[in-house]
């Protein structure tokens, strides 16, 4: 395509959410997923129980939040998805953007399979399919699981339709929203779902508060070791949680804050955007405890002899044997697998939409023709690589990888790059006081330039040593070097390849505003 | 359950559902601000943005 033909990166105007609510139902969307269900309970009753709560909230003022300011501000300012904003900032800045692209196309890729076991699940609920043996019933009925953790095979092809059905529902519908635009798809889905997900989560805890043991449970989440905060783990584990929690640092809350109007809100929607994220996990903790008190009841052992307490564990094996012991089971399981499902879905758009966004903006495509190739090449690999036998092996692996490196390393060089190299955090800061109702002073900076990037570098280098060290899960090391170590690879290739293709769309004739220092 | 737990129970759901309280009222009082540096008029505000669209003279 010559120059000529090259139009502006806006041809027309960008799309929009509707409004404050719509946006923050969006972004609450995004940020309440599965990680609220079951990580946040586990990680909390690891780490000092209720004493977790100090090093949590100071975790979530001086980092989620601030970082979640950041993406915030670029975003906003600079009005793209990931790479075309960060082009905006300084041109080489482009390559984190895909960066943080192919983090999420890798994460989408294995996370629509985590949806598609709790739709299956939703509807095993109805008969309470599993029996009694659910760990048996998951990795072997369900999953049907090579022998993989010490043997072969460690990768078939061998398809298992009871996840292939459900996971190709999961991306035809996730197609369908993304096809249909910010406002009229994603905000509307999030718009429904968001209060049912209330409703039905709510419901499930308030059911699960007067069941016998549910004290228990409650007694082992929040009876408080305050030996815990002199140990630097727990302070790592509290900084890991609210950063993973807020889906901050790897582009999704760029994009949707670059559609949102010129003169919108910032800081004031962040705040209940941040504090709803957390009111729920702490809410969801409650739920999962007080369950896990009763399911210790019913077996007549103590809270702290349950295992598979966090996790996938937790979710198709722990639960569904919880459920099998209530009254009324069949409607709590699906209640549930329901709620499940609609938080992981929102989730699940703000990440499709990432790359969708990002390749109509370089390489000039519709949102339908984007929604529909990107949804159509992440479906057959998610089909691919899990809904065979070996699939949980491979999205355990991935999902460790991906989030534990790539996020992590993304969101230092967003601090590093924009705070300590090229100097912009105090235009990012001007941004967000110009157009918000709720200023951030000059504690932001240092939370996003020193102490954000110091405890995330401690958090990196953490993990990979014990991954360097101790292996992952007992999987055999080759298979961690090519499915873990590759999929760090991988992310970084495709970010160099997509950065040197060309732009069909003008990226650069563009005025940020507003101005700043003289320039803008 | 023991009383250091119901306690940390309760500070736990005060602190985060107040502080989501208080973010809300936050921006009830205050949607949007009132007053913009110039230039932006483009990309209207929200305070004036019907359901459809405006044409503007570029």
């Amino acid at each position: 395509m010559s120059d000529a033909q090259r139009t502006t990166a806006e041809p027309e105007k960008r799309e929009e959410f509707s409004g404050q609510l719509g946006f923050i139902l969006s972004a609450v969307g995004s940020a309440v997923g599965l990680g609220n269900i079951w990580r946040f309970p586990g990680v909390a009753y690891e780490n000092g129980g209720g004493a977790f709560i100090v090093p949590y909230l100071i975790a979530l003022l001086t980092a989620g939040i601030p970082i979640l300011f950041l993406d915030y501000a670029v975003g906003h300012r600079f009005r793209g998805s990931a790479p075309l904003a960060l082009r905006r900032v300084k041109r080489w800045l482009e390559g984190l953007g895909w960066f943080q692209v192919a983090i999420c196309f890798v994460i989408a890729v294995y996370y629509a399979v985590i949806i598609a076991w709790a739709l299956s699940f939703f509807v095993y609920s109805f008969d309470l399919r599993w029996g009694d043996d659910t760990v048996g019933f998951f990795t072997g009925d369900y999953l049907q699981l090579a022998d993989v953790g010490g043997a072969d095979p460690w990768f078939t092809l061998d398809f298992v339709p009871a996840v292939l059905i459900p996971l190709a529902l999961v991306w035809a519908a996730t197609i369908a929203v993304l096809a249909a635009g910010v406002a009229k798809g994603l905000e509307k889905i999030n718009l429904v779902f968001m209060p049912l997900l209330l409703l039905a989560f709510g419901t499930l805890v308030v059911r699960a508060l007067f069941l016998p043991g549910a004290a228990d449970g409650l007694n082992a989440l929040f009876t408080p070791d305050w030996a815990v905060m002199a140990d630097p783990n727990v302070w790592i584990a509290a900084y890991s949680q609210t950063f993973f929690t807020l889906s901050v640092g790897f582009g999704i809350m760029i994009t949707y804050a670059s559609y949102r109007a010129r003169r919108a809100n910032l800081t004031s929607p962040g705040l209940v955007v941040a504090f709803s994220n957390s009111a729920f996990e702490v809410f969801a903790g409650i739920g999962v405890f007080a369950g896990l008190g009763f399911l210790a009841h019913q077996e007549g052992v103590g809270v702290a002899d349950l295992e598979g307490i966090t996790g996938p564990t937790l979710a198709f094996m722990t639960f569904p044997a919880l459920v099998s012991e209530m009254p009324a089971g069949p409607v709590f399981g699906a209640l549930f697998f329901g709620s499940l499902v609609m938080a992981g879905f929102m989730s699940l758009l703000s990440i499709v939409q990432v790359v969708s966004a990002s390749f109509q903006e370089k390489f000039g495509w519709s949102r339908r023709q984007a929604s529909l190739r990107v949804g159509v090449v992440s479906a057959v690999l998610s089909v691919l690589a899990f809904s065979t036998t070996t699939g949980l092996v491979a999205l355990d692996t991935v999902d460790q990888w991906a989030n534990n490196i790539g996020i992590v390393v993304s969101a230092i060089a967003m601090c590093v790059l924009l705070g300590w190299v090229l100097r912009r955090t105090e235009e990012m800061r001007f941004h967000l006081n110009a157009v918000s109702t709720i200023g951030v002073g000059r504690w932001w900076a240092f939370c996003v330039v020193v102490l954000g990037p110091v405890v995330l570098a401690a958090m990196l280098v953490s993990r990979i040593v014990s991954l360097v060290q101790d292996g992952y899960e007992g999987y055999a090391g080759w298979y961690l070097v090519v499915m873990g170590w590759g999929t760090v690879v991988l992310l970084f290739v495709a970010a160099l390849v997509l950065t040197r293709m060309r732009w069909r769309v003008e990226p650069d004739v563009y005025d940020a505003w507003p101005t700043f220092g003289g320039k803008s | 359950m023991s009383s250091a737990a119901i306690t940390l129970m309760v500070i736990s759901l005060v602190v985060l559902w107040g502080g989501l309280a208080a973010s809300i009222v936050a921006i009830v009082r205050r949607p949007d601000r009132t007053e913009w540096p110039p230039g932006g008029e483009l990309e209207r505000g929200p305070e004036d943005r019907p359901d459809e669209p405006v044409e503007h003279d570029t």
